[in-house]
């Protein structure tokens, strides 16, 4: 079975997947290649860090709470090229912000946004949009929660 | 010891293989070049392929250069339409490099 992690990550793809507006990109996990301006919006999102807190649920108990750092990227083009990043990170926001995914977390809260710009032959722009995703799973075994 | 191309030099060479480059209403050669790279990496995720487009010219034939404004202007190399986004002299300024975009 995959860990909560990993069943968080599928399920914050679905979320913003489902009923995008359009004008918004798939969202696809972890993509590892460069985009072509033509491909351009694009989307894709990856863990970047958790946080472990065992003392949450006492030092003896069964449960740990994790703190697990969710990463949007979103790459566009434009005149700005911020602003065309902007229709997009509202709908991220959107449909990650506040939920539970699901029932996996307890919480999703926007942590924090970084810009990032190139002139090439083209103007590109890029938003890095942290979640923090709230979940707890049993201390020895990450793919259950209790 | 360090030699530049001095002014004299660059004519030649850039008839062996330069392009037509029309900036300020004149019309000479420069010299070209189209090199793509990956920008705006995310913790090795992602990314965009962008081109860099870099143009060779012999600052003395382009007033804008020699008065350091030609940054904003309107450039045309080998034919194609392009606004000046940088502009670096070298070594003892007989050459410019512009850097351009669509």
């Amino acid at each position: 079975m995959a860990t909560i992690r990993e069943q968080i990550i599928e399920a914050a793809v679905a979320a913003v997947n489902s009923g995008a507006p359009a004008g918004v990109p798939a969202c696809v996990r972890t993509v590892m290649q460069p985009a072509e301006q033509a491909q351009l919006p694009t989307i894709t999102v990856f863990p970047v860090r958790e946080e472990v807190d065992p003392a949450k649920a006492g030092r003896w108990g069964p449960i740990i709470v994790r703190t697990l750092y969710l990463r949007f990227v979103i790459y566009a083009t434009g005149d700005p090229a911020d602003g065309a990043l902007d229709p997009i990170v509202e709908w991220v926001a959107k449909a990650i912000g506040g939920s539970q995914l699901g029932g996996l977390a307890q919480d999703a809260v926007e942590h924090e946004l970084t810009w990032q710009y190139d002139e090439g032959n083209f103007a590109v722009a890029a938003v890095a949009m942290d979640f923090r995703i709230e979940y707890q799973t049993l201390r020895n075994d990450a793919a259950l929660t209790q | 010891m360090t030699t530049f191309y001095a002014d004299s030099d660059i004519p030649a060479m850039l008839a062996d293989f330069g392009v037509a480059v029309v900036l300020d209403g004149i019309t000479a050669k420069g010299v070209v070049d189209y090199v793509d790279g990956v920008t705006l990496k995310e913790n090795g995720i992602g990314g965009v392929i962008n081109k860099a487009i870099t143009v060779m010219l012999q600052t003395s034939n382009f007033p804008s250069l020699s008065a350091n404004n030609a940054v904003g202007e309107s450039i045309t190399v080998d034919g194609v339409s392009y606004t000046v986004r940088l502009r670096e002299q070298t070594t003892d300024g007989a050459i410019t490099h512009l850097l351009c975009t669509n």
